[in-house]
Protein backbone atom coordinates (compact mmCIF):
# COMPACT_ATOMS: atom_id res chain seq x y z
CA UNK A 1 0.00 0.00 0.00
CA UNK A 2 1.69 3.23 -0.77
CA UNK A 3 0.85 5.98 1.85
CA UNK A 4 -0.69 9.49 0.41
CA UNK A 5 2.48 11.18 1.37
CA UNK A 6 4.12 9.08 -1.56
CA UNK A 7 1.88 9.56 -3.96
CA UNK A 8 2.16 13.98 -3.29
CA UNK A 9 6.17 13.01 -4.00
CA UNK A 10 5.36 10.88 -6.87
CA UNK A 11 3.15 13.30 -8.80
CA UNK A 12 4.66 16.47 -7.10
CA UNK A 13 8.32 15.07 -8.98
CA UNK A 14 6.65 14.34 -11.69
CA UNK A 15 4.17 17.82 -11.87
CA UNK A 16 7.74 19.58 -11.46
CA UNK A 17 9.37 18.51 -14.25
CA UNK A 18 7.03 18.12 -16.69
CA UNK A 19 4.74 20.84 -16.41
CA UNK A 20 5.54 23.67 -14.20
CA UNK A 21 7.66 26.28 -15.03
CA UNK A 22 10.06 25.40 -11.79
CA UNK A 23 12.82 23.41 -13.92
CA UNK A 24 14.20 21.79 -10.72
CA UNK A 25 12.83 17.85 -9.69
CA UNK A 26 14.22 16.12 -6.02
CA UNK A 27 16.76 13.97 -7.39
CA UNK A 28 16.04 10.16 -6.80
CA UNK A 29 18.97 8.07 -5.51
CA UNK A 30 19.74 4.61 -4.08
CA UNK A 31 22.93 4.89 -2.27
CA UNK A 32 25.00 1.52 -0.98
CA UNK A 33 26.63 1.89 2.50
CA UNK A 34 29.95 1.00 -0.16
CA UNK A 35 30.35 0.51 -3.78
CA UNK A 36 33.71 -1.78 -3.44
CA UNK A 37 33.95 -4.91 -1.61
CA UNK A 38 37.25 -7.11 -0.85
CA UNK A 39 36.30 -10.25 1.04
CA UNK A 40 36.05 -13.92 1.51
CA UNK A 41 32.79 -14.84 0.48
CA UNK A 42 31.98 -17.57 1.85
CA UNK A 43 29.92 -15.48 4.26
CA UNK A 44 28.51 -13.02 1.76
CA UNK A 45 28.46 -9.38 2.71
CA UNK A 46 25.72 -7.03 4.10
CA UNK A 47 25.05 -4.30 1.89
CA UNK A 48 22.21 -1.05 3.18
CA UNK A 49 21.30 1.41 0.98
CA UNK A 50 19.65 4.23 1.44
CA UNK A 51 16.56 5.18 -1.17
CA UNK A 52 15.13 8.60 -1.17
CA UNK A 53 14.77 11.51 -3.00
CA UNK A 54 16.10 14.99 -2.15
CA UNK A 55 17.24 18.09 -3.41
CA UNK A 56 20.71 18.76 -1.62
CA UNK A 57 22.93 15.70 -3.06
CA UNK A 58 22.88 12.70 -0.73
CA UNK A 59 20.73 14.41 1.84
CA UNK A 60 17.85 12.57 2.55
CA UNK A 61 14.40 13.99 2.46
CA UNK A 62 11.80 12.09 0.98
CA UNK A 63 11.42 8.32 1.45
CA UNK A 64 9.94 6.32 -1.65
CA UNK A 65 9.06 2.50 -2.31
CA UNK A 66 12.63 0.31 -1.55
CA UNK A 67 10.79 -2.78 -0.95
CA UNK A 68 10.53 -3.61 -4.95
CA UNK A 69 13.81 -2.62 -5.41
CA UNK A 70 15.33 -4.68 -8.00
CA UNK A 71 18.81 -6.77 -7.51
CA UNK A 72 20.70 -7.90 -10.56
CA UNK A 73 23.21 -10.34 -9.94
CA UNK A 74 26.94 -10.72 -11.62
CA UNK A 75 25.05 -13.71 -13.32
CA UNK A 76 22.36 -11.47 -14.32
CA UNK A 77 19.78 -12.80 -12.19
CA UNK A 78 16.66 -11.14 -10.69
CA UNK A 79 15.95 -10.66 -7.05
CA UNK A 80 14.77 -8.47 -4.77
CA UNK A 81 15.79 -7.46 -0.78
CA UNK A 82 15.99 -9.14 2.05
CA UNK A 83 14.22 -6.73 3.55
CA UNK A 84 13.55 -2.79 3.99
CA UNK A 85 12.14 -0.18 5.95
CA UNK A 86 10.25 3.06 4.78
CA UNK A 87 10.95 5.84 7.60
CA UNK A 88 9.25 9.73 7.50
CA UNK A 89 12.54 10.44 5.44
CA UNK A 90 14.29 7.50 3.88
CA UNK A 91 13.30 3.77 3.43
CA UNK A 92 16.72 1.30 3.18
CA UNK A 93 17.30 -2.05 2.32
CA UNK A 94 19.46 -4.59 2.66
CA UNK A 95 20.88 -7.30 0.37
CA UNK A 96 23.18 -10.06 1.08
CA UNK A 97 26.23 -10.27 -1.64
CA UNK A 98 27.39 -14.05 -1.91
CA UNK A 99 29.34 -14.04 -4.90
CA UNK A 100 31.72 -12.30 -6.97
CA UNK A 101 31.20 -9.88 -9.37
CA UNK A 102 29.55 -6.43 -10.21
CA UNK A 103 25.47 -5.83 -9.17
CA UNK A 104 23.06 -3.41 -10.22
CA UNK A 105 20.44 -2.41 -8.23
CA UNK A 106 17.53 -0.41 -9.77
CA UNK A 107 14.16 1.55 -9.03
CA UNK A 108 12.37 1.47 -12.55
CA UNK A 109 9.03 3.24 -12.65
CA UNK A 110 7.26 1.67 -15.21
CA UNK A 111 5.96 4.08 -18.30
CA UNK A 112 3.35 6.94 -16.86
CA UNK A 113 1.54 8.76 -19.00
CA UNK A 114 0.27 12.28 -17.94
CA UNK A 115 -2.26 14.45 -19.50
CA UNK A 116 -3.28 18.44 -18.71
CA UNK A 117 -5.76 20.59 -20.43
CA UNK A 118 -7.48 23.86 -19.82
CA UNK A 119 -10.91 25.08 -19.24
CA UNK A 120 -12.10 28.66 -19.24
CA UNK A 121 -12.80 29.11 -15.54
CA UNK A 122 -9.64 27.88 -14.30
CA UNK A 123 -6.21 29.89 -15.15
CA UNK A 124 -4.06 26.71 -14.13
CA UNK A 125 -4.43 23.62 -16.26
CA UNK A 126 -6.05 20.66 -14.88
CA UNK A 127 -3.75 17.50 -14.65
CA UNK A 128 -4.48 13.82 -15.23
CA UNK A 129 -2.51 10.63 -14.56
CA UNK A 130 -3.97 9.70 -17.66
CA UNK A 131 -2.84 9.41 -21.24
CA UNK A 132 -4.67 12.20 -23.32
CA UNK A 133 -7.17 9.13 -25.28
CA UNK A 134 -8.51 8.98 -21.84
CA UNK A 135 -8.04 12.41 -20.63
CA UNK A 136 -10.46 13.50 -23.77
CA UNK A 137 -13.04 11.27 -22.86
CA UNK A 138 -13.41 12.44 -19.43
CA UNK A 139 -12.56 15.89 -19.99
CA UNK A 140 -15.07 19.09 -20.17
CA UNK A 141 -16.50 20.14 -23.48
CA UNK A 142 -15.16 23.18 -23.28
CA UNK A 143 -12.08 21.75 -22.86
CA UNK A 144 -8.81 22.83 -24.49
CA UNK A 145 -4.91 22.26 -24.93
CA UNK A 146 -4.88 18.71 -24.45
CA UNK A 147 -1.10 17.93 -23.73
CA UNK A 148 0.31 14.64 -22.84
CA UNK A 149 3.67 12.93 -22.11
CA UNK A 150 5.13 9.63 -20.88
CA UNK A 151 7.17 9.01 -18.28
CA UNK A 152 10.00 6.63 -17.81
CA UNK A 153 12.67 6.79 -14.73
CA UNK A 154 15.55 4.69 -14.03
CA UNK A 155 17.08 4.97 -10.38
CA UNK A 156 20.25 2.87 -10.76
CA UNK A 157 23.81 1.82 -8.43
CA UNK A 158 26.31 -0.70 -8.89
CA UNK A 159 28.24 -2.43 -6.29
CA UNK A 160 31.11 -4.78 -6.88
CA UNK A 161 32.23 -7.63 -4.64
CA UNK A 162 36.14 -8.47 -5.56
CA UNK A 163 36.64 -8.76 -9.25
CA UNK A 164 34.15 -7.04 -11.20
CA UNK A 165 32.27 -8.17 -14.08
CA UNK A 166 29.79 -6.74 -16.59
CA UNK A 167 26.29 -9.02 -16.68
CA UNK A 168 24.12 -6.70 -14.38
CA UNK A 169 24.50 -3.51 -17.20
CA UNK A 170 23.88 -5.33 -20.78
CA UNK A 171 21.25 -3.36 -22.77
CA UNK A 172 17.70 -4.59 -22.05
CA UNK A 173 16.73 -2.58 -25.39
CA UNK A 174 13.90 -0.32 -23.53
CA UNK A 175 13.80 3.35 -23.54
CA UNK A 176 16.47 5.12 -21.75
CA UNK A 177 19.44 3.52 -20.62
CA UNK A 178 23.33 3.87 -19.27
CA UNK A 179 25.95 1.65 -19.93
CA UNK A 180 28.88 2.27 -17.83
CA UNK A 181 31.57 1.90 -20.53
CA UNK A 182 34.20 2.52 -17.90
CA UNK A 183 33.35 0.14 -15.21
CA UNK A 184 32.05 2.10 -12.27
CA UNK A 185 34.20 0.04 -9.88
CA UNK A 186 37.33 1.75 -12.00
CA UNK A 187 35.76 5.39 -11.91
CA UNK A 188 39.09 7.21 -10.08
CA UNK A 189 39.19 11.00 -9.57
CA UNK A 190 41.28 13.25 -12.08
CA UNK A 191 40.50 10.03 -14.79
CA UNK A 192 38.74 10.75 -17.71
CA UNK A 193 35.22 8.69 -17.26
CA UNK A 194 33.22 7.77 -20.34
CA UNK A 195 29.67 6.13 -20.19
CA UNK A 196 27.04 5.55 -23.84
CA UNK A 197 23.23 6.11 -24.05
CA UNK A 198 21.17 4.01 -25.64
CA UNK A 199 17.38 4.78 -25.77
CA UNK A 200 15.45 1.67 -27.32
CA UNK A 201 18.97 0.08 -27.73
CA UNK A 202 20.37 2.50 -30.19
CA UNK A 203 23.02 5.03 -29.46
CA UNK A 204 21.24 7.92 -28.33
CA UNK A 205 22.51 12.02 -28.95
CA UNK A 206 21.27 14.74 -26.95
CA UNK A 207 20.96 13.25 -24.12
CA UNK A 208 21.35 16.44 -21.22
CA UNK A 209 23.84 15.16 -18.33
CA UNK A 210 24.32 16.43 -14.88
CA UNK A 211 26.88 15.06 -12.62
CA UNK A 212 27.14 16.44 -8.84
CA UNK A 213 29.49 15.62 -5.89
CA UNK A 214 27.82 15.06 -2.96
CA UNK A 215 28.01 18.06 -0.05
CA UNK A 216 26.25 20.28 -1.82
CA UNK A 217 24.57 21.89 1.44
CA UNK A 218 28.54 22.81 2.28
CA UNK A 219 29.54 24.57 -0.30
CA UNK A 220 27.80 27.80 -2.50
CA UNK A 221 28.46 26.50 -5.42
CA UNK A 222 26.73 23.32 -6.95
CA UNK A 223 30.17 22.77 -9.44
CA UNK A 224 27.83 20.40 -11.44
CA UNK A 225 29.52 19.03 -14.60
CA UNK A 226 27.13 19.04 -17.55
CA UNK A 227 28.12 17.09 -20.51
CA UNK A 228 25.54 16.20 -23.30
CA UNK A 229 25.57 12.80 -25.37
CA UNK A 230 27.40 12.95 -28.81
CA UNK A 231 25.96 11.09 -32.19
CA UNK A 232 27.48 7.91 -30.71
CA UNK A 233 25.61 8.21 -27.21
CA UNK A 234 29.01 8.49 -25.33
CA UNK A 235 29.70 11.39 -22.93
CA UNK A 236 32.93 11.67 -20.84
CA UNK A 237 33.96 13.48 -18.03
CA UNK A 238 36.84 13.72 -15.35
CA UNK A 239 35.57 13.39 -11.31
CA UNK A 240 37.89 16.34 -9.71
CA UNK A 241 37.87 14.31 -6.97
CA UNK A 242 37.73 11.37 -5.19
CA UNK A 243 33.82 10.56 -3.28
CA UNK A 244 30.49 9.86 -4.36
CA UNK A 245 28.33 11.24 -6.79
CA UNK A 246 24.75 11.83 -8.25
CA UNK A 247 24.38 11.99 -12.11
CA UNK A 248 20.79 12.67 -14.05
CA UNK A 249 20.26 12.25 -17.05
CA UNK A 250 17.38 13.47 -18.87
CA UNK A 251 16.24 12.44 -22.58
CA UNK A 252 13.06 14.01 -24.08
CA UNK A 253 11.81 13.20 -27.55
CA UNK A 254 8.77 13.69 -29.23
CA UNK A 255 6.69 10.71 -29.98
CA UNK A 256 5.05 9.79 -33.86
CA UNK A 257 1.86 8.19 -32.86
CA UNK A 258 0.59 11.53 -30.38
CA UNK A 259 -2.61 9.89 -29.58
CA UNK A 260 -1.86 8.91 -26.16
CA UNK A 261 1.04 11.36 -25.41
CA UNK A 262 2.84 13.75 -27.53
CA UNK A 263 6.46 13.45 -25.91
CA UNK A 264 8.22 11.21 -23.87
CA UNK A 265 10.63 12.19 -20.96
CA UNK A 266 13.23 9.81 -19.97
CA UNK A 267 15.43 10.02 -16.47
CA UNK A 268 18.16 8.14 -15.11
CA UNK A 269 19.78 8.58 -11.71
CA UNK A 270 22.89 6.86 -11.52
CA UNK A 271 24.77 6.72 -7.96
CA UNK A 272 28.71 6.44 -8.20
CA UNK A 273 31.98 6.26 -6.10
CA UNK A 274 35.10 8.02 -7.50
CA UNK A 275 37.51 6.28 -6.04
CA UNK A 276 41.04 7.52 -4.74
CA UNK A 277 44.31 7.38 -6.95
CA UNK B 1 65.95 -20.68 -46.14
CA UNK B 2 68.92 -21.64 -43.67
CA UNK B 3 69.54 -17.80 -43.14
CA UNK B 4 65.91 -16.97 -42.75
CA UNK B 5 65.69 -19.75 -40.38
CA UNK B 6 68.80 -18.83 -38.27
CA UNK B 7 67.87 -14.86 -37.96
CA UNK B 8 64.51 -16.32 -36.43
CA UNK B 9 65.48 -18.69 -34.86
CA UNK B 10 67.93 -15.42 -32.87
CA UNK B 11 65.20 -13.15 -32.70
CA UNK B 12 62.87 -15.89 -31.27
CA UNK B 13 66.31 -16.48 -28.29
CA UNK B 14 66.71 -12.86 -28.16
CA UNK B 15 62.76 -12.50 -26.70
CA UNK B 16 63.61 -14.77 -24.79
CA UNK B 17 66.45 -13.50 -23.25
CA UNK B 18 66.09 -11.73 -19.87
CA UNK B 19 67.24 -8.83 -20.64
CA UNK B 20 69.00 -7.68 -18.14
CA UNK B 21 69.99 -11.02 -16.75
CA UNK B 22 72.23 -9.39 -13.52
CA UNK B 23 69.98 -6.59 -12.61
CA UNK B 24 67.59 -6.27 -10.29
CA UNK B 25 65.70 -3.38 -8.44
CA UNK B 26 66.11 -3.39 -5.02
CA UNK B 27 64.24 -0.90 -2.66
CA UNK B 28 64.13 -0.19 0.84
CA UNK B 29 60.93 0.63 2.60
CA UNK B 30 60.47 2.89 6.23
CA UNK B 31 57.89 2.42 8.41
CA UNK B 32 57.69 5.69 10.70
CA UNK B 33 57.41 5.14 14.01
CA UNK B 34 53.92 6.63 14.93
CA UNK B 35 52.85 7.72 18.02
CA UNK B 36 49.04 7.87 18.66
CA UNK B 37 46.58 6.33 20.89
CA UNK B 38 45.32 3.74 18.92
CA UNK B 39 48.32 3.02 16.63
CA UNK B 40 47.48 -0.48 13.98
CA UNK B 41 50.22 -1.34 11.95
CA UNK B 42 49.55 -0.22 8.25
CA UNK B 43 48.32 -2.11 5.43
CA UNK B 44 51.25 -1.87 2.60
CA UNK B 45 51.34 -3.24 -0.98
CA UNK B 46 54.71 -2.46 -2.81
CA UNK B 47 54.12 -2.92 -6.83
CA UNK B 48 55.00 -2.42 -10.25
CA UNK B 49 53.27 -1.42 -13.16
CA UNK B 50 54.01 -0.69 -16.56
CA UNK B 51 53.28 2.47 -18.74
CA UNK B 52 50.06 1.52 -19.37
CA UNK B 53 48.93 1.34 -15.91
CA UNK B 54 49.03 -3.09 -15.99
CA UNK B 55 49.92 -4.34 -12.91
CA UNK B 56 53.41 -6.45 -13.49
CA UNK B 57 54.39 -7.74 -9.91
CA UNK B 58 54.15 -7.32 -6.98
CA UNK B 59 56.73 -7.34 -4.60
CA UNK B 60 54.96 -7.09 -1.32
CA UNK B 61 51.64 -7.27 0.79
CA UNK B 62 51.57 -6.81 4.30
CA UNK B 63 47.94 -7.46 5.89
CA UNK B 64 46.06 -9.63 8.36
CA UNK B 65 45.37 -12.92 8.10
CA UNK B 66 41.58 -12.34 8.61
CA UNK B 67 42.32 -8.87 6.81
CA UNK B 68 40.28 -9.53 3.28
CA UNK B 69 37.62 -7.17 4.48
CA UNK B 70 40.27 -4.46 4.41
CA UNK B 71 41.93 -5.40 1.25
CA UNK B 72 40.19 -3.05 -1.00
CA UNK B 73 41.51 0.03 1.34
CA UNK B 74 45.08 -0.92 -0.30
CA UNK B 75 42.97 1.15 -2.99
CA UNK B 76 44.85 1.12 -5.96
CA UNK B 77 46.63 -2.01 -5.42
CA UNK B 78 43.32 -3.74 -4.89
CA UNK B 79 41.68 -2.11 -8.31
CA UNK B 80 45.14 -2.82 -10.18
CA UNK B 81 45.32 -6.66 -9.00
CA UNK B 82 44.37 -7.43 -6.03
CA UNK B 83 40.41 -7.87 -6.44
CA UNK B 84 40.91 -10.17 -9.67
CA UNK B 85 43.56 -12.52 -8.65
CA UNK B 86 42.54 -14.17 -5.17
CA UNK B 87 45.98 -17.12 -5.95
CA UNK B 88 48.20 -14.17 -6.02
CA UNK B 89 46.84 -12.62 -2.90
CA UNK B 90 46.59 -15.69 -0.77
CA UNK B 91 50.11 -16.59 -2.40
CA UNK B 92 51.99 -13.33 -1.56
CA UNK B 93 50.22 -11.88 1.37
CA UNK B 94 51.98 -12.48 4.39
CA UNK B 95 51.87 -10.28 8.25
CA UNK B 96 51.74 -6.10 9.11
CA UNK B 97 54.90 -5.28 9.87
CA UNK B 98 56.33 -2.86 13.13
CA UNK B 99 57.83 0.07 12.29
CA UNK B 100 61.33 -0.30 11.00
CA UNK B 101 63.29 -0.66 7.56
CA UNK B 102 62.11 -3.35 4.89
CA UNK B 103 64.38 -4.48 2.11
CA UNK B 104 62.42 -5.78 -1.16
CA UNK B 105 63.94 -7.10 -4.31
CA UNK B 106 62.47 -6.58 -7.90
CA UNK B 107 64.29 -9.53 -10.39
CA UNK B 108 62.60 -8.17 -13.52
CA UNK B 109 60.09 -10.59 -13.65
CA UNK B 110 56.06 -10.39 -13.89
CA UNK B 111 54.07 -12.83 -12.04
CA UNK B 112 54.89 -15.76 -14.47
CA UNK B 113 58.34 -15.14 -13.77
CA UNK B 114 58.86 -14.73 -16.82
CA UNK B 115 61.50 -11.62 -17.57
CA UNK B 116 59.84 -8.07 -18.32
CA UNK B 117 60.82 -6.19 -21.70
CA UNK B 118 62.54 -2.67 -21.84
CA UNK B 119 60.34 -0.17 -21.28
CA UNK B 120 58.93 2.55 -18.65
CA UNK B 121 58.01 1.11 -15.52
CA UNK B 122 56.23 2.28 -12.03
CA UNK B 123 57.08 1.49 -8.75
CA UNK B 124 54.47 1.90 -6.30
CA UNK B 125 54.25 2.44 -2.57
CA UNK B 126 50.66 2.37 -0.83
CA UNK B 127 50.79 2.45 2.72
CA UNK B 128 47.31 2.63 4.64
CA UNK B 129 46.58 2.87 8.03
CA UNK B 130 43.57 1.54 10.18
CA UNK B 131 42.47 4.94 12.04
CA UNK B 132 45.18 6.94 10.48
CA UNK B 133 46.05 7.60 7.02
CA UNK B 134 46.87 6.43 3.54
CA UNK B 135 49.73 7.47 1.44
CA UNK B 136 50.52 6.59 -2.13
CA UNK B 137 53.85 6.65 -3.37
CA UNK B 138 55.48 6.46 -7.44
CA UNK B 139 58.61 6.69 -8.71
CA UNK B 140 58.77 6.26 -12.43
CA UNK B 141 61.48 4.75 -14.36
CA UNK B 142 63.37 2.99 -17.38
CA UNK B 143 64.77 -0.04 -18.13
CA UNK B 144 67.47 0.56 -20.58
CA UNK B 145 70.33 -0.94 -19.06
CA UNK B 146 71.42 2.28 -17.44
CA UNK B 147 71.73 1.91 -13.73
CA UNK B 148 70.00 4.68 -10.91
CA UNK B 149 69.43 5.22 -7.33
CA UNK B 150 66.08 7.22 -6.40
CA UNK B 151 65.07 8.38 -2.87
CA UNK B 152 61.63 9.46 -2.03
CA UNK B 153 60.41 12.02 0.09
CA UNK B 154 59.01 11.40 3.19
CA UNK B 155 55.20 11.23 3.98
CA UNK B 156 52.89 11.02 7.15
CA UNK B 157 52.63 7.05 6.43
CA UNK B 158 56.20 6.03 4.87
CA UNK B 159 59.61 7.15 5.88
CA UNK B 160 62.86 7.07 3.91
CA UNK B 161 62.13 5.37 0.69
CA UNK B 162 65.24 4.13 -1.28
CA UNK B 163 64.90 2.95 -5.33
CA UNK B 164 68.15 1.17 -7.02
CA UNK B 165 68.57 -0.47 -9.95
CA UNK B 166 71.93 -2.27 -10.48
Amino acid sequence: MKTPKLITLASCLIASSIFSTCAIAHDRWILPNEFNISNDGAKGVWITSDVTAGNQVFVFDKPFGSEDIEIITPEGKLEYPSSSYRGGRKSVFDYLLTQPGTYRFQKEAKGKYYSQYKIPTSEKPIRTKLDKLATKANMPKDASDLKGALYFSRIETYVTLNKPNNTAFESTGEFLELIPTTHPSDIIENNETKFKFLFNGKEVKGVEVSIVREGTLYRNQIEEIEVNSDAKGNIEFTPPKAGRYLLHANYETKLNDTKLADKMVNTIFLTFEAGLE
Amino acid sequence: MKKSTSIACSLLFCSALPVFAQSNLSVSLTLPEIKTGQYHRPYTAVWIENNKGQHVKTLALWTEPEGQKWLKDIRRWWRKIGRSDKQLVDGISSATRPAGTYSLNWDLTDEKNNPVKKGDYKVFFEVVREHGGRNLLKHSFKLNGTSFEEKLAETQETGPIKIKLN
